[in-house]
């Protein structure tokens, strides 16, 4: 019940953020009330997280005070100033159809979590969830919600990982506080809500990407059918910050994704409030950050250079969405200097020098990640279908906005093998069985995503609303087109390659 | 303001249809299966708001061994550091001291292992702190014996001495 009361305030906090980021918005572009529901707990979770970091540098007493009286004034600003939007979100008028998918999504998501939380009540946190999490969120439980900094010095606890970011520990911390006293049951709560996150945000956004409601369903279901989300070390039941990380980053991508698509200013800031969270949650979100930033400056300055987008603006569109998490991710480095932290010792120095002279494990990297991806105990077929549905999709989209969507999730896993060559373990396989799958499983929603996109469809609508109006009306280049193909139609069909993805 | 829809030909369709619902099936098919068995093979862990910690404390013979320890360690003074010591040939030394060193905040934890007939101690984890207690976890041979020991249960005691390292693997 308390734990209810800490989540419900965080989540009044987000809502307020999420409505005062969506601003005021039109009836075509609004989202719906799982979706607003979803981006509140993440951004309210983030929130408390911050707030409580921040005012624990400032007065660590008045920590837990801050956090409750930002997401209440937070969420009153929020509803107050964009009440229309909200009451159109849920006074939103619904045909017979739209209460049947309804009940079909609560049954999928609320079925799917249900066994998530099934597992995370008859096990326990696992290794990493207690002695690099759990440790922290103790010490915050007892310190108004605030990690002492003096933890960050201590030698004799520098196994717990000092330098990881203090996401996860501060929202148990803000759950042990609120429910009285350390409780790792509570703890363990939090992550089959981030699964049921994960599934809402699939659903949803597979409907606001494709337009269509069957990817939207396929999502939620195809993600139980990975083994490794429901149990062992960094899924949903385990209190590793992997499946949190792995649902901000879905939420980014979805949002990132829907700015290209649509062009909406709204999915930007949105898109930048959650990614400038992932240095925040793990050490990794850096890597997923930048694999988002990366596919974001490509499609602006594709855009800029066909003259659909002003310099301005795109200088605009990046720098919005980069310098938040810049911000955070270097904040934190600064902090982690400024109070003397510890240094660990995984990795060596990313020199030159370093890579040339590790470049010959890439062979063994590669043979891993390869043994990796096709252990179906642990992911099904997920990888070897969206590999198919990856090569489908550069062929079938070629030119259009989201041409370079594979990469959200072929990026980041390119960088993260290249991280083992900076690896200080011996022998270095040892680091890679260790942590190679929970990275992958960062990635495993938005594969997860942009397979159920690839739905077939043989229809084609045309959808005016969904046009960008700030395309040049003289500009009729063939990728210009494939874009507007793209937008008529955004669900693959794997057997329309040629002929339908470039329409003359 | 939906203009006719076009259709690619129907035989592509369906196949695509039926090649796209094939992986899926075959993966919800090999994905549910394997999670079937995990659930199998979920084993019982203890109750109440330690109960991760207390699973794996198990091993210690004692009744709620987390707040056993946290209580233990809450007596040993805040700016002293605690020595846990145990067997080199103890498999859940490690995943112990990483609990008791997050139940003693803000006392510095060491980890000190004892070989089988060996005097002389392997600091594993080192301190910065003076030496408040020592905490043994089935080693009822070893150790100098202090008179100020409090015994948590039959395989862990905590002495409370500031005795060198010389003494803390003593046969």
């Amino acid at each position: 019940m308390v734990f209810a009361v800490a989540v419900l305030l965080a989540a009044w906090g987000g809502l307020g953020l999420t409505l005062l980021l969506l601003g005021r918005r039109g009836a075509t572009d609004t989202p719906g009330a799982g979706e607003l529901l979803c981006l509140s707990v993440l951004l309210g979770l983030a929130t408390v997280s911050f707030v409580l970091f921040l005012a624990g540098l400032i007065h660590p007493p008045a920590a837990i005070g801050a956090a409750t009286l930002t997401c209440a004034g937070l969420g009153a600003w929020g509803v107050f100033w964009h009440h229309p939007t909200l009451t159109a979100i849920v006074v939103r008028r619904r045909g017979w159809q739209d209460w049947v998918w309804l009940l079909v999504a609560l049954v999928i998501i609320g079925g799917t979590t249900a066994v998530v939380w099934w597992f995370s009540q008859h096990g326990t946190l696992r290794f990493d969830g207690v002695a690099v999490w759990e440790i922290k969120a103790r010490l915050a439980s007892v310190h108004h919600g605030t990690i002492p900094s003096g933890y960050y010095r201590d030698p004799t606890r520098a196994w717990s990982h000092p330098l990881y970011p203090p996401f996860i520990p501060l929202i148990e911390g803000w759950v042990y506080r609120w429910v009285g006293h350390p409780d790792q049951q509570a703890a363990l709560l939090l992550f089959p809500l981030f699964f049921a996150i994960g599934a809402g945000l699939l659903w949803a956004g597979g409907r606001r990407l494709t337009g269509r409601r069957l990817p939207a369903a396929v999502g939620p279901l195809l993600l139980l059918a990975v083994p490794l989300i429901t149990d062992g070390d960094g899924s949903a039941s385990s209190g590793y910050a992997d499946v949190p990380i792995a649902v901000y980053y879905l939420a980014a991508v979805i949002f990132v994704l829907d700015h290209l698509l649509h062009d909406r200013a709204s999915s930007l800031r949105i898109a930048a409030a959650i990614a400038m969270v992932l240095p925040w949650v793990k050490q990794e979100g850096l890597v997923l950050f930048g694999g988002l930033a990366i596919v974001l400056v490509g499609a602006c300055m594709l855009r800029e250079r066909r003259g659909a987008l002003r310099p301005r603006a795109a200088g605009l569109a990046i720098a919005s969405f980069c310098l938040p998490g810049l911000f955070v991710g270097v904040g934190w480095r600064v902090y982690l200097s400024h109070v003397h932290a510890i240094r660990e010792h995984d990795y060596l120095p990313y020199t030159w020098h370093t890579l040339s002279s590790n470049i010959g494990r890439l062979p063994m990297i590669g043979s891993h990640l390869f043994d990796e991806l096709a252990m179906w105990d642990r992911w099904t077929l997920l990888w070897p279908w969206f590999g198919a549905t990856a090569v489908l999709w550069f062929v079938a989209r070629r030119g259009s906005a989201l041409q370079a969507a594979p990469l959200l999730v072929i990026l980041p896993a390119a960088a993260d093998c290249g991280v083992y060559l900076f690896s200080a373990w011996q022998p270095v396989e040892a680091h890679i069985d260790s942590s190679l799958s929970r990275l992958l499983l960062q990635l495993t929603p938005v594969a997860m995503l942009l397979i159920a996109m690839s739905l077939p469809s043989g229809r084609r609508t045309i959808r005016p609303d969904l046009r960008r109006s700030r395309r040049p009306a003289h500009d009729d280049s063939p990728a210009e087109r494939a874009d507007d193909a793209f937008l008529d139609d955004t669900a693959l069909d794997v057997t329309a390659l040629s002929d339908e993805s470039v329409p003359s | 303001m939906v203009a006719p829809a076009r259709h690619s030909p129907r035989w592509r369709l369906v196949a695509a249809w039926v090649v796209w619902l094939s992986a899926a099936v075959a993966c919800c098919a090999i994905g549910y299966r394997a999670v079937h068995r995990q659930a199998d093979r979920v084993s019982p862990v203890a109750d109440g708001r330690a109960a991760t910690t207390d699973t794996w404390l198990g091993w210690l013979a004692m009744d709620h061994p987390t707040a056993a320890l946290q209580r233990a360690a809450a007596s040993v003074p805040a700016d002293k550091a605690i020595v846990v010591v145990g067997s080199t040939e103890e498999g859940g030394l490690s995943l112990a001291y990483f609990i008791i060193s997050s139940l003693a905040w803000p006392r510095q934890v060491s980890l000190v292992t004892c070989a089988p007939d060996d005097a002389a101690p392997v600091v594993v984890v080192d301190t910065t702190e003076p030496i408040g207690a020592l905490l043994y976890i089935r080693l009822e041979d070893r150790g100098g014996r202090s008179v100020d020991t409090t015994r948590i249960s039959p395989v862990v005691r905590l002495e409370r001495s500031n005795a060198g390292p010389g003494s803390w693997c003593s046969l």
